[in-house]
């Protein structure tokens, strides 16, 4: 469940294949794209909610038939993960902290954007250190080109965040 | 495909996003007009590309291609910073 592969390789995967997720939390599912399979078996892990990070909006939308066949509540949240803000940070807050959220599957193409997201999340809305956000996501399974990844963006987000601040 | 560039980003082996990341910062650090050519190894960066470009206020996607350099596929962007 945990194994990590480079964005390109997503491409490779087959129908068949595992789905490359971490659990950060019991409630907090971090995942890569789901396959149309995947959805029943995710209702029959207990997740309840999907938020789809991705862009393209025809794919969203297939997904969302799909998944809300299956009995997941569905959000498509295109949030540019290339440039947060903290207001994408506080909407998805808000979705997993929501009373009726249940347990979440948050998804993007490869699980890199969600866990920078989450890491942000941890930051932000936990008043977590760094460290300690990201040996969460390590203990979860993401490997160290991971943590490179977010901490380097992680860091952008900060830098811009205390320009729009002076 | 032959596209004038004044810079080169290497993001080869970077994962998503971190090329967008990378290339939002290098055109930040352009003059006005200059073309930043970036080379990258992740397939979706292409789309990735695609979809930044309709939202920064300061760069224009000239052009894309695809190439092979020994047996590794190469995803290849023109930016061009226009503000």
């Amino acid at each position: 469940m945990t194994n990590e592969l480079p964005c390109g390789a997503l491409q490779q995967r087959t129908a068949s294949a595992a789905l490359l997720s971490y659990a950060v939390t019991p409630e907090v599912l971090l995942a890569a794209q789901p396959q149309p399979e995947d959805w029943a078996k995710l209702v029959e892990a207990g997740y309840t909610t999907v938020i789809n990070l991705r862009s393209d909006p025809e794919r969203s939308a297939i997904e969302q038939r799909n998944a809300e066949a299956a009995g997941l509540r569905y959000f498509h949240r295109p949030w540019p993960a290339y440039e947060l803000e903290r207001e994408h940070v506080d909407e998805l807050a808000e979705l997993i902290e929501a009373p009726d959220a249940g347990r979440v599957v948050f998804h993007c193409r490869s699980a890199t954007r969600v866990g920078l997201m989450w890491l942000l999340y941890r930051q932000l809305h936990h008043g977590w250190s760094r460290e300690r956000a990201e040996a969460e996501l390590r203990t979860a399974g993401y490997d160290d080109d991971s943590l490179e990844t977010f901490g380097f963006c992680a860091d952008d987000y900060f830098e811009r965040a205390r320009e729009h601040v002076t | 495909m032959s596209i004038a560039y004044d810079q080169t980003l290497d993001v080869k082996g970077a994962r998503c996003p971190m090329p967008l990341v990378k290339s939002r910062k290098a055109v930040n650090e352009l003059p006005v007009g200059q073309v930043l050519r970036v080379v990258a190894t992740d397939r979706g960066s292409v789309a990735d590309f695609q979809g930044w470009v309709k939202t920064a206020r300061n760069v224009e996607l000239l052009a894309q291609e695809t190439v092979n350099e020994g047996g590794q596929e190469l995803f290849v962007h023109y930016l061009k910073r226009t503000a």
